[in-house]
C-alpha cells in the first residue's frame, strides 16, 4: 500500500497509522523513503483482512485522509491508497524499466508513443517471455539486476516478473479495484508459484550441466548414506550450503568428485528444484526410490543403483506433469521397444535416461523389483512417494 | 482528468525528457518521474532528518525492529518490520 504524505503532515500520518497497526496486531513490514514522494510511505501487508482494516481506518479519518497526495496513475488506487504487489522486486522500478526501453525504442523508430502502444509493448513482453517463455534469455539480461540475484534465484525473479507485468497490463487496461484483489489471490496461491518456478527452471539454460551435478550430488549423498546413516546425510548437505564438503564419505573419490564439480549454490539449487528447498524431504525422496527397490541390498551393482533413481525420477516428473496412464505408457513403451520418448523431458528426465540406460537396463531394473510387473513397479512408487498426478494434455 | 489520460501523459514528458537527455535517459530518470514528478513542487523535500524523531517513536513499540538503510551516512530509507507475538518474521 503506497501512500503519498508531505513532510508537514508525515509524522503525524506515520504515528497514527502505525499506532492502529500495533493495536490492530497486523503483521507488516513497512519502509519510509528519504524524501517526499508518491511512495514515501509503504505498507506491506499479507493478507486482504489486514489491507481491508488498514484501508477502511485511513479512508474514516479525515485527517489521514486529507493529508493524502498523488498515486502515479500506473498503479492501481482506492482511497487515496495506491497498490501494487511486488515480491522481491519493486513495482514501481519494474515499470521504469519498461517505460524506459519503451520509449527508446519509440525514439529509435521515429514513432510517437501512446498508451495504447505502451500497452501492447509490455503485452509483447508478456506473452513472448512469460506464455511463450521463448525469450527469456533476452529478458533476464534486460531487466533482472545483478544485486537482485546476489540474493534471490533467478527462478522466483522471473516469476515475480510475471506477476508484476500481469499485474501492469491489468493497471493500464482496468479501474476496478476487484481485479486487483483478485489478481492478489492468484500470486498468494503458493501451489501455483512453485508449478511457476519450476517452469523457469524447466527453461534455465544451464538445467543440463545441473543434471550432470545431479548425478555426482546423488552419488556422494547415496556413498555417504551406505558408509552412515541418513542423517549424517542431511548434516553434509546442511555443510555444503555453506560451501564444506567435508562431512560426505569419500568412499568411490564421491567428495572428490563432489568438490570438483558443484559450488555450495548448485547444492541449494539442487534441494530447492527438486523439493522445495526442503532438505529433509529431497534425502528422504532420494532415499525412498533406493528402498523402494530394495536393490541397495539386493544389486551389488552401484551402476544399476544409479539407474534406478533416473528411471525413478523420470516416472515421478512424468506423472507429475501428466498422469498414471502417462506414466505407464512411458515405462512400457522403454521396457519393451528401449524407447524413452513419452517420458517427460522436464528437468532433463529423458535426456538423462537416454544418455544413461543402455537396452535392457528397464526391464532388469523392473524384473529385480516387481518381476517384471510393471503396473507394480510404478504403483507401488507412487504410493511410496505421496505423489499426485499433473493435469497436462497427455501425449 | 482520468487515470488512462494520465498515463499517456507521463509517457509524452518522458518522451521529451528523453529526447532532451539523450544518452543519460535511464530507468532512474523514469523511476524518479514517476515517483515524484507527480508532487506539487512546493510540497516536495526531503524528510530524512525526521528519521531520528521517527526512531524515537518505534523504540516504545512492542516487537518493532527497525531497519535504517544508508547510503554513505545519508539515511535512505527507514524499514520497519512488526513481528507479531513470538513468530520470528525477519524482512532481511
Amino acid at each position: 500500500m503506497y501512500l503519498s504524505v508531505d513532510r508537514d503532515n508525515i509524522k503525524k500520518v506515520t504515528i497514527k497509522i502505525f499506532d492502529f497497526l500495533e493495536q490492530n496486531n497486523i503483521y507488516h513490514e513497512s519502509k519510509i523513503g528519504s524524501e517526499v514522494r508518491s511512495d514515501d510511505i509503504i505498507i506491506r501487508v499479507f493478507s486482504k483482512k489486514d489491507e481491508n482494516l488498514i484501508r477502511n481506518f485511513i479512508k474514516n479519518d479525515k485527517e489521514i485522509s486529507h493529508c493524502l497526495m498523488k498515486q502515479i496513475p500506473f498503479c492501481f488506487e482506492q482511497d487515496g491508497i495506491g497498490y501494487a504487489l511486488d515480491g522481491n522486486l519493486s513495482y514501481n522500478a519494474t515499470i521504469s524499466k519498461y517505460i524506459k526501453e519503451y520509449i527508446k525504442k519509440c525514439i529509435l523508430n521515429h514513432q510517437e508513443v501512446s498508451l495504447n502502444d505502451f500497452y501492447r509493448f509490455v503485452e509483447d513482453i508478456y506473452n513472448i517471455t512469460f506464455v511463450d517463455k521463448n525469450n527469456i534469455h533476452t529478458f533476464k539480461r534486460k531487466y533482472i539486476d545483478r544485486g537482485d540475484l546476489r540474493c534471490y534465484s533467478e527462478e522466483s525473479l522471473l516469476n515475480n516478473y510475471e506477476e508484476i507485468t500481469k499485474l501492469i497490463l491489468l493497471a493500464i487496461k482496468e479501474d476496478k479495484f476487484d481485479f486487483y484483489l483478485d489478481l492478489v489471490d492468484i500470486c498468494n496461491d503458493k501451489t501455483r508459484v512453485d508449478e511457476n518456478i519450476k517452469k523457469y527452471v524447466k527453461k534455465d539454460e544451464d538445467s543440463k550441466d545441473l543434471s550432470i551435478k545431479l548425478i555426482y550430488f546423488n552419488k556422494a549423498l547415496l556413498e555417504t548414506y551406505k558408509k552412515y546413516d541418513i542423517n549424517q546425510v542431511i548434516f553434509a548437505i546442511k555443510k555444503a550450503y555453506i560451501g564444506d564438503f567435508s562431512a560426505f564419505t569419500n568412499n568411490n573419490n564421491a567428495r572428490t568428485i563432489l568438490i570438483n564439480n558443484l559450488k555450495s549454490y548448485d547444492v541449494m539449487k539442487i534441494i530447492r528444484i527438486y523439493s522445495n528447498g526442503d532438505i529433509e524431504k529431497y534425502v528422504n525422496n532420494c532415499l525412498n526410490i533406493i528402498q523402494t527397490n530394495e536393490i541397495s541390498d539386493e544389486i551389488e551393482n552401484n551402476d544399476l543403483i544409479q539407474k534406478a533413481i533416473y528411471l525413478n525420477k523420470a516416472i515421478i516428473t512424468t506423472y507429475e506433469k501428466y498422469n498414471l496412464e502417462q506414466v505407464l505408457v512411458a515405462v512400457k513403451s522403454a521396457f519393451y521397444n528401449n524407447d524413452f520418448g513419452y517420458f517427460t523431458n522436464t528437468y532433463n528426465a529423458r535426456d538423462i535416461l537416454k544418455e544413461n540406460l543402455a537396452s535392457d537396463d528397464v526391464r532388469l531394473i523392473i524384473q529385480n523389483k516387481a518381476n517384471g510387473d510393471i503396473e507394480k513397479y510404478v504403483n507401488e512408487l507412487i504410493k511410496s512417494l505421496d505423489l499426485s498426478p499433473g493435469d497436462s494434455v497427455k501425449k | 482528468m482520468n487515470r488512462k489520460k494520465e498515463m499517456e501523459n507521463v509517457l509524452k514528458t518522458l518522451y521529451k525528457i528523453a529526447l532532451k537527455i539523450g544518452n543519460d535517459f535511464s530507468m532512474d530518470t523514469v523511476y524518479d518521474y514517476l515517483t515524484q514528478g507527480i508532487v506539487d513542487d512546493n510540497k516536495k523535500g526531503k524528510i530524512n532528518d525526521l528519521f531520528p524523531s521517527f526512531i524515537e517513536y518505534f523504540k516504545n513499540k512492542k516487537n518493532i525492529k527497525v531497519f535504517i538503510v544508508l547510503f554513505g551516512d545519508i539515511f535512505v530509507n527507514l524499514i520497519i518490520s512488526f513481528q507479531v507475538k513470538t513468530q520470528n518474521y525477519l524482512i532481511q
